[in-house]
């Protein structure tokens, strides 16, 4: 009798993490982050639904950027890191010595803060990504190409001039084109540090409708300074300071009914 | 008030002197040479064998050697040089070690050149045992060039944004494919620029050859890089210092300056030209 009471436990537990990785897509565990002797990351322990938008707000230099770097392990690169605790990406700790650095890249792909395209032609732009996974096929390539623009939302402007200069085009078209060359790779996660930050208000309108439309087929994790937006956009909300995950919750409770007091204190404008 | 006038004034006014007689001095060494040497400088002199003990004919086989050497250089320390400076850069982790050799690197620069001449001797001639020969000769000039190479790539390098190979890395390309698709395309005209200011540093270049690859006097022309040959700066020595017809020899020796002046100051305004091109193009 007890045994069984013990399998049946076991199996119920074992359903619930099996619902619980159907549900997220990405997680964290007591993840910590230093820059030398700088404690940048302080043990976030946080959840990334499938197909929705998450958005961390948060004061400057609260951490997360370098949270957001290390989703897909860009900080290896950009700036030299310490780190502990573990990254889950469906049930795989991304921060294993078994991983390959650079298929989790695929997989999570990045757009940054100042759009980086190549000094190539805005074909090639998108192309890379594919040719640098072994994709030769010109019928595919364009296929993929003309999908990814589209899903962009940048393929009507340029459909006629896909082998001129990327460097050509306006800083939200530009921003855009990051986006397409992203998705081109067909990443299942999608990280965003501060994609808006340099744009106009135009431009940061059709990005946002851009976000809303693609976490149907993407999940998506943004980082952003600017509060509107990420009430505007996301699903969930998670608010940094000073390396802290202070709160973490549904972006309709965050902005009507925070639960903690700094929160509702950084929302509110009275810091920040 | 008059006084902070005053002294701006000749503050100014050093600068500028100073600047000036750097100008003067270098228009000053262009119209000694071109003045001494135009008057042998024409078709035959570039185009005909020297003859009669090199107090008649031309400076052909001299040019061909210059032009043979500094090639023979440039296809050894360009590659080699790139390799290094990608591995400085790019690669090698940022620590002490990486801080020595370039230390190492600037010291290379600073070796008189005569040094390299005999290094060139003791181990391409004869260690290696390719004699006095061109091969000899480019591969000390090439060493020579070697850290304006390395220096130049590594510039070229940097100037590269880290936004390009961030984007290339969140695509998921290898560090391997970020370097020759993104970050190298981007930087190997600047290296280019630095190389062809090598290549003149080593058409001019005397001290290196005298022991490794110049001939005094050749009949024929070289016909493979294991033949000594003349060059330019060598022939000049050889002229002033040596040979019983000072009378016949130094107008010669003035003509055969003249075109090294222009040989190099011709390859410099290449980079030059190649370097504002490139400037150009880059919108980032």
């Amino acid at each position: 009798m007890v045994k069984m009471a013990i399998n049946m436990d076991y199996a119920e537990r074992r359903n619930r993490d099996l619902t619980f990785l159907k549900r997220f897509k990405m997680s964290t565990t007591n993840l910590n982050i230093w820059y030398g002797a700088v404690h940048a990351v302080k043990n976030i322990n946080l959840s990334i639904e499938k197909n929705k938008v998450i958005a961390i707000i948060g004061p400057s230099g609260c951490g997360k950027s370098t949270f957001l770097r290390s989703l897909n392990r860009m900080n290896d690169v950009i700036l030299k890191s310490r780190i502990e605790g573990k990254i889950l990406l469906d049930e795989k700790n991304i921060y294993d010595t078994d991983v390959d650095v650079v298929e989790i890249r695929r997989k999570i792909g990045m757009v940054f803060q100042k759009s980086n395209p190549f000094p190539k032609s805005i074909f090639e732009n998108v192309a890379y990504g594919l040719r640098v996974n072994g994709i030769k096929d010109k019928n595919y390539l364009e296929q993929k190409i003309e999908r990814s623009l589209k899903d962009a939302a940048l393929w009507k402007e340029v459909e006629d001039r896909l082998d001129s200069l990327a460097l050509d085009l306006s800083g939200g078209q530009q921003q855009r084109l990051c986006i397409a060359r992203a998705l081109a790779v067909e990443p299942e996660v999608v990280l965003f540090d501060e994609p808006c930050s340099a744009l106009d208000p135009t431009a940061t309108a059709k990005i946002e409708e851009l976000i809303q439309e693609l976490k149907k087929k993407y999940t998506i994790v943004i980082v952003t300074h600017n509060m509107q937006q990420a009430a505007r956009i996301s699903d969930f909300t998670a608010f940094f300071m000073l390396g802290e995950l202070i709160e973490f919750d549904k972006t309709d409770k965050i902005f009507t009914a925070p639960s903690k007091k700094t929160t509702e204190d950084y929302i509110t404008g009275r810091f920040g | 008030m008059r006084l902070r006038k005053i002294k701006e004034f000749i503050g100014f006014g050093i600068v500028r002197l100073a600047t000036i007689i750097i100008l003067l001095a270098l228009f000053a060494i262009l119209y000694f040479i071109v003045i001494r040497g135009i008057k042998v400088v024409n078709w035959q002199f570039l185009s005909q064998m020297p003859h009669s003990g090199m107090t008649a004919g031309g400076i052909l086989p001299a040019i061909l050697g210059t032009f043979y050497l500094t090639m023979c250089a440039i296809c050894f320390a360009f590659p080699l040089g790139v390799a290094a400076a990608i591995y400085l850069t790019e690669y090698a982790k940022q620590g002490k070690l990486i801080r020595i050799i370039r230390i190492g690197v600037s010291n290379l620069a600073g070796v008189p050149s005569v040094v390299f001449g005999l290094f060139g001797l003791a181990v391409f001639v004869k260690f290696f045992g390719f004699g006095i020969s061109i091969l000899s000769g480019g591969l000390t000039l090439g060493i020579l060039i070697l850290p304006t190479i390395i220096r130049s790539s590594e510039e070229a390098l940097l100037l590269v944004p880290h936004s390009f190979r961030w984007a290339s890395l969140a695509l998921g390309a290898s560090k391997w494919q970020t370097i020759f698709k993104v970050v190298l395309p981007n930087a190997v005209s600047g290296m280019l620029t630095g190389s062809i200011l090598g290549i003149g540093r080593a058409a001019g270049e005397t001290a290196p050859i005298l022991f490794t690859a110049a001939a005094f006097y050749t009949t024929k022309l070289p016909c493979s890089i294991f033949n000594e040959v003349q060059a330019l700066p060598y022939h000049i020595y050889a002229l002033m210092t040596e040979g019983v017809h000072p009378k016949a020899q130094v107008p010669i020796a003035y003509g055969t300056a003249l075109v090294l002046i222009f040989l190099v100051l011709g390859i410099n305004c290449i980079a030059i030209i190649m370097r504002n091109r490139f400037r150009r193009r880059q919108k980032w």
